[in-house]
């Protein structure tokens, strides 16, 4: 019967060197795996509060624009479209027969009474990109960090698809009822405006009237009789502009990154 | 080799291993409790982040400024300033009828408020959270 031999030292110190360095390996792997975890959480919250403070940015930069086209339709705009001719208001309600006949008729009324930038097609907007009466403004605001992050917004009164302007008669007062959406983006860039470098652009915040809640551009006339047409009869007796409020997309894929201000 | 010898050499070996298994062991306890730490604090940021969020969106909305104070573990500081713009992108438009004025009104912009919120864990006044928003027009 063959007889085991006893192993020799030397042989028996490598295997438990072989053994310690293996326990450590997998101890290592362990402690920088929990290392890894930790640091990933740590960033993904740092990202998350990064993008809770842009929005906290863009949707500033949206009310702040917002405000100046409520002031000035409400203001300027209203003043204007007292000069409207009753027959100029009859004609756009009534041949205001489709959503392109609408556009042009929109573009008509802004272009000759607006004190808005008349854009063809809503700035750096891919998709549902109307033409539009808009105004784009920048500022700063405090982000996630301690210095200012810049923003730039647009905000736009456009045209809708439906429904379609009216004019309507009862014999006493006659109305053009114009309805009108609101399209507006903001965008944020890490830093101060005019940054050399520029700051890294940070994201975008979109919003948008919803269809069924559209706001409108109402004027209304006295009827005169045929024989007794003073002035008064062929202006307006009342305007009425009423901005529709916005509903918030985040980071719609379909909005183009404009130039930082 | 004699016994004594032998003996000898174990009780060393035995305690260099003793050695590194308990350095392993504390760096493992460390690593341990480094990530039990990193997932405590990543609950509480999430929790101030949810809540500098509804702040900031009651702020945006139209639904009033909220107010300073303590909320669960945190301490929440509003600050308010009169809010602003540093230029316009878009020139106005000239409306073309005769006797209409032109320009953008931008005096409105004063009179909504930018509403500044910082969030800290009470306890050890340590920063989680903070962001800002203007008031709705």
């Amino acid at each position: 019967m063959p007889q085991s031999h006893p192993r020799r030292p030397g042989a028996r110190r490598g295997q438990a060197l072989l053994g310690a360095l293996v326990a450590v390996g997998v101890v290592a792997l362990l402690v920088a795996g929990l290392y890894n975890l930790a640091i990933e959480g740590s960033q993904a919250g740092q990202a998350s509060l990064a993008q809770i403070a842009m929005m906290g940015i863009a949707e500033a930069g949206l009310n702040v624009t917002a405000k100046m086209v409520i002031d000035t339709a409400n203001q300027s705009l209203v003043q204007n479209l007292q000069q409207v001719p009753r027959s100029t208001a009859q004609s756009w309600g009534q041949s205001s027969t489709s959503y392109s006949a609408a556009q042009g008729n929109f573009q008509t009324m802004m272009t000759q009474y607006g004190p808005f930038a008349w854009y063809g097609a809503f700035p750096n907007s891919v998709q549902s990109a109307p033409q539009a009466a808009v105004v784009c403004a920048y500022g700063t605001q405090n982000g996630a960090g301690t210095s200012d992050d810049t923003w730039e917004a647009c905000v736009g009164l456009i045209a809708i698809p439906s429904p379609l302007p009216s004019w309507q008669d009862n014999g006493v007062t006659a109305t053009l009822t114009f309805p009108i959406g609101l399209l507006a983006h903001a965008w944020v860039w890490q830093g101060p405006p005019s940054g050399s470098p520029p700051g890294a652009y940070l994201g975008e915040v979109t919003s948008y009237s919803p269809t069924n809640l559209p706001g409108s551009i109402v004027i209304t006339y006295q009827d005169c009789p045929a024989y007794y047409q003073p002035a008064s009869c062929t202006l307006p007796t009342g305007v009425q502009v009423t901005v529709p409020p916005g509903q918030l997309l985040e980071n719609d894929p379909n909005v183009s990154t404009p130039a930082a201000p | 080799m004699t016994g004594r010898r032998r003996r000898a050499n174990s009780l060393v070996e035995a305690l260099v291993a003793s050695a590194v298994l308990a350095l392993m062991g504390t760096i493992l306890v460390q690593a341990i409790a480094a990530s039990a730490n990193a997932g405590t604090q990543a609950a509480v940021g999430a929790q101030a982040r949810r809540l500098l969020q509804q702040d900031l969106e009651q702020a945006r909305s139209g639904r009033g400024i909220p107010g300073s104070g303590t909320s669960g573990p945190f301490t929440v500081a509003v600050s308010t300033y009169q809010a602003g713009y540093a230029g316009l992108v878009t020139s106005a438009g000239t409306p073309s009828c005769s006797g209409c004025v032109g320009g953008v009104v931008t005096s409105g912009v004063s009179s909504l408020t930018k509403v500044y919120i910082v969030i800290t864990v009470t306890t050890s006044g340590a920063l989680v959270a903070r962001g800002a928003t203007v008031t709705s027009p």
